[in-house]
């Protein structure tokens, strides 16, 4: 599906690119043995190296480098028997050591490729760039006081991956698959738990628009440190609209930093090209550099867990699903396992059908993630159960279903409690008939007349006379015999 | 050519305060640096000598991911001038 803004002088497409930070999960930080664990007193997740004191020598946390490589591995990636770090050099309150140590020429993953699936089916191949390996920087706060900034160092040195797409990205729904995509990957990875709204993956955005059809690349603008799927897209779209405006009025993009707020609902100004940075970066000298053996990566590759890729090819193959619905299930550890659990020796489309829908939506409202559901898979599948083997009806299946989530209690327990058993003998379901048709010798006479609409009239009465209760295709057929 | 813009740039980048004249003498010292750097290394035979980043022989120094440092804000925070209920303070920085 092509996303094109239509102008007055030319057709637009967009070009973007995402550059992505994930917070690395691993117990202590990358270059010291202090925690990396979030929160805690200011200042006491710090070592002297996080500090910066004078003659500290950082050394590096091989389960952040093993988990760059995983993520790499996730990510298709070529993994770089050699690489190094750098100094990114730029002054800021929360950066005691004046650099940030990260890996600009020689990075640990080189190039691979995400694939996404959009909502309509269509494919596509987005390539990475690279994967690097660096450190975060402490926090600030602001608010505190009315002239100074409070630093607190508990962040400063955490591991993070940087990974950098190719600009691939065509729109703002290719850029919001490609961050869930990411997401999928890392968790199940277990190499970032991918929460953006905590800052644990944070994103900024290439953007450029060009004439379709023009392979050139035009300014391009960056905007900085987008914490939802929805902001991303959101801004993508927004800078895109903003440049177009300005070259149908034959004007001129800047290359430049932007920040999205998203209350104003725009994008505006953070540095120009001419305030543009310079980092001076040069290679790290207290770091040598990181060599690999190849025998060492295939130890790693041996341990990855399955990826949201396979899981959704085997999911496809093993439970029959179709594109879309097995990205859904696949992408995520949690929604995968749960799924497993009920589609396990069950209908594998009804498993599909009552996760992402019933579940799917009440977890939605009630504000809840799938290990917080207050119906278990065990439980959703005796619901199933209960369903297959004609003890209630669909429709009854939804209001114990509504009942399980408020109450948590086991499927059978409430059918049994609230007595909503499907009525499926023939003869109870025969009387209740009989008395309709008794009492309502008028619109017998129309349905005979031929006017067979009525059926569904008469489906309801029954119905309503069952409490609900009655099997439906049992009462049709009875009907139809019975008015016939 | 290291001219006096230049310098007033970089030093700009490391925040330091040059008067115009120490602007002029560095821009002259560093010119004259790199001319040596040019006429003294540049030029000499370097086909396959790999570069240097460090003087530090071998692989990176690795160690196992566990928590074996920290905890001890007061230590980390004695040496600085500016602490407020264990954080550091800053100038106001707002970007």
């Amino acid at each position: 599906m092509s996303y094109i803004l239509k102008g007055k002088t030319n057709n637009w497409e967009i070009v973007v690119g995402l550059e992505v930070h994930c917070q690395i999960i691993s117990n202590a930080k990358v270059f010291s043995g202090s925690s990396a664990k979030f929160g805690g007193v200011p200042n006491s997740h710090v070592s002297f190296i996080d500090a910066a004191f004078p003659g500290m020598l950082p050394h590096l946390n091989k389960e952040c480098l093993y988990q760059s490589i995983r993520t790499g591995m996730g990510l298709n990636s070529k993994i770089n028997l050699y690489s190094r770090f750098d100094r990114k050099n730029y002054f800021y309150g929360d950066l005691p050591q004046g650099y940030q140590i990260t890996q600009l020429f020689y990075p640990i993953v080189g190039e691979g490729y995400i694939d996404i699936t959009l909502e309509d089916g269509t494919k596509k191949r987005l390539r990475v760039e690279r994967l690097h390996l660096e450190q975060d920087a402490g926090k600030s706060i602001h608010d505190r006081a009315p002239h100074l900034s409070f630093v607190d160092l508990n962040r400063s040195g955490v591991g993070l991956m940087e990974i950098v797409g190719m600009p691939d990205i065509s729109s703002p729904e290719e850029a919001g698959a490609y961050l869930r995509k990411l997401r999928s990957i890392v968790r199940a990875l277990g190499t970032c738990d991918g929460n953006m709204d905590e800052g644990s993956m944070r994103c900024d955005a290439n953007v450029s628009i060009r004439p379709v059809g023009d392979k050139n690349l035009r300014n391009r603008v960056e905007i900085k440190n987008l914490n939802s799927v929805k902001f991303v897209m959101q801004a993508i779209e927004l800078e895109a609209h903003r440049q177009l405006a300005i070259y149908e009025e034959g004007g001129h993009v800047t290359q430049e930093t932007r920040l999205f707020d998203s209350i104003k609902m725009e994008t505006r100004t953070m540095r120009s090209k001419e305030n543009a940075l310079d980092y001076r970066y040069f290679p790290d000298p207290d770091l040598p550099p990181v060599l690999l053996t190849q025998e060492e990566v295939d130890e790693i590759r041996r341990t990855l867990p399955e990826l949201p890729e396979d899981r959704k090819n085997r999911f496809i193959k093993e439970y029959h699903l179709n594109e879309y619905d097995a990205d859904i299930l696949s992408g995520d550890n949690k929604t995968a396992e749960y799924f497993e659990t009920v589609a396990k020796g069950r209908d594998t489309d009804k498993a599909a059908h009552w996760v992402m829908g019933d579940l799917f939506g009440a977890l939605n409202k009630l504000g809840k993630s799938i290990e917080q559901s207050p119906v278990s898979p065990s439980n959703l599948g005796k619901l199933l159960d209960l369903m297959a083997k004609d003890v209630i009806s669909g429709k009854i299946a939804k209001e114990v279903f509504e009942l399980m989530l408020e109450t948590g209690k086991d499927a059978d327990i409430i059918v049994e409690e609230k007595g909503l058993k499907q009525i499926t003998d023939t003869s109870e379901i025969e009387g209740m008939i009989d008395t309709i048709i008794a009492e309502n010798p008028e619109t017998v006479s129309e349905y005979k007349a031929g006017k067979t609409k009525l059926l569904g009239w008469f489906v309801g009465q029954a119905m309503k006379a069952s409490k609900g209760k009655a099997n439906p295709g049992l009462l049709n057929q009875l009907l139809t015999k019975k008015l016939g | 050519m290291i001219d006096k813009t230049i310098i007033h740039e970089m030093a700009n980048w490391v925040r330091l305060r040059l008067t115009p004249e120490e602007e002029e003498s560095m821009a002259k010292e560093f010119s004259e640096t790199l001319k040596w750097i040019n006429d003294e290394m540049i030029t000499k035979e370097l086909e396959g000598v790999k570069p240097m980043p460090s003087v530090i022989e071998g692989t990176i120094p690795s160690f196992e991911d566990k928590v074996t440092d920290g905890n001890y804000p007061e230590t980390v925070t004695s040496c600085s001038e500016h602490t407020v209920d264990g954080f550091f303070t800053v100038p106001k920085m707002v970007e």
